[in-house]
């Protein structure tokens, strides 16, 4: 197998440009891809970036690794519970995703903590209890700063970053990510449009698993 | 939401000639507090008031009339203390979101209008009076 080029494109930007003619988009592969030439049968193929491995602990203390969501579509976030102004609103439509996929057990939740100092694994309980949502599908976790920090920039390519004040930057994004660790679609997690269009890509997900 | 402040503006404008300077100053307060409650508090308590979850307290009037001075310098310097509606003890910090004592005032008064059974306006001196006994409770 040989590199034939590397393509650093970040389709970030063009990923949740809104409503129109959805029915036929197909979800698209966003960060880097790379395209491979295989030497022995000429094929070329596309390896698209991949959701890094990771390991962290949620709010019933089990280790979550990509492990646990094997053959699973899930949605990403980062937030932090005493978070005022964009979380809440992120809330309010992520539990609004999560409802709406109540009837299947093929889509999981993964909210990441960007303030591990004081969202502790029992802060996340209770958050998690707050909000009435099960945990076995919607998994909060929290881990060493520095390893939350660096996977969602690497694996999501989401800002999340201190501000220098105190203060912390986080992405108001929801990541959709299919069963073979591949970033499908970012929505913006405040704003309702946005994320009825993740309820439409999901389902269309699932729809390319049927078999 | 809309509606009603297009009814305030249209019921401003017909009894307007009318009504005291109190009932007009009253209108005032109603149509700037829901704006305010709209753009800083919704995110959390939602536009009806009903709050989110068990993460978000829903505006309550009861609550609202024996804790006024509380609530007032909640909404002026944030909190970050706990307190139960309805059995429900909530834990999450309010933020401070930097609101003149006028529009404390403003919102106020349209809370205890909305939420509770508000009886004139929480004007902008009363206000200041309160926030002066604020101190550091729950401010955060
Ligand atoms: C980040 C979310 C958030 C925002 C934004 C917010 N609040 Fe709150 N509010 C809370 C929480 C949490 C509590 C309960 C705990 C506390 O007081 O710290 C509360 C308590 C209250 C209470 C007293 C209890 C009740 O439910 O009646 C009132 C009144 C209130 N808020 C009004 C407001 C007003 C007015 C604004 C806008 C200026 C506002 N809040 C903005 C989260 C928020």
């Amino acid at each position: 197998m040989r590199i034939l080029f590397w393509i650093s494109f970040t389709v970030l930007a063009f990923s949740a440009c809104g409503p129109k003619k959805e029915m036929n988009r197909k979800l698209p592969f966003l960060g880097r891809f790379e395209v491979v030439k295989n030497e022995s049968t000429g094929a070329v193929d596309t390896l698209y970036h991949k959701i890094d491995d990771f390991r962290f602990v949620n709010q019933d203390s089990t280790w979550i690794t990509a492990e646990t969501f094997a053959d699973k579509i899930y949605v990403a976030d980062f937030f932090f519970t005493t978070c005022p102004d964009i979380c809440p609103k992120m809330k309010t439509q992520m539990l609004r995703v999560y409802d709406s996929m109540k009837l299947t057990d093929e889509v999981l939740f993964l909210s990441h903590t960007v303030d591990p100092k004081h969202d502790s694994v029992a802060v996340l309980k209770d958050f998690a209890e707050r909000l009435s949502v099960e945990s076995n599908r919607w998994h909060f976790v929290t881990g060493a700063k520095e390893d939350i920090y660096k996977h969602g920039q690497t694996s999501y390519m989401a800002s999340v970053m201190e501000d220098g004040s105190g203060g912390l930057i986080h992405s108001g994004r929801f990541f959709l990510i299919d069963k073979e660790r591949h970033v499908r679609g970012a929505y913006d997690g405040t704003d309702p449009a946005s994320v009825d269009l993740l309820i439409k890509d999901i389902k269309k997900l699932m729809k390319t698993y049927e078999k | 939401m809309k509606n009603s402040v297009i009814f305030i503006f249209i019921a401003f404008g017909a009894f307007s000639c009318f009504s005291s300077a109190e009932d007009i100053k009253l209108r005032r307060y109603m149509v700037a507090g829901e704006r305010l409650y709209e753009q800083h508090c919704s995110n959390c308590h939602q536009l009806d008031g009903a709050g989110f979850q068990k993460l978000y307290p829903p505006i309550d009037g009861e609550y609202l009339k024996g804790n006024l001075s509380q609530v007032i310098c909640g909404i002026k310097y944030g909190s970050s203390d706990s307190l139960t509606i309805k059995g429900v003890k909530y834990v999450l910090p309010m933020p401070d979101a930097h609101l003149t004592d006028l529009e404390v005032a403003e919102i106020v008064t349209y809370l205890s209008h909305t939420w509770a059974d508000g009886q004139g306006i929480i004007g902008v001196n009363e206000v200041k009076e309160i926030v002066k006994e604020c101190g550091d409770i729950g401010r955060q």
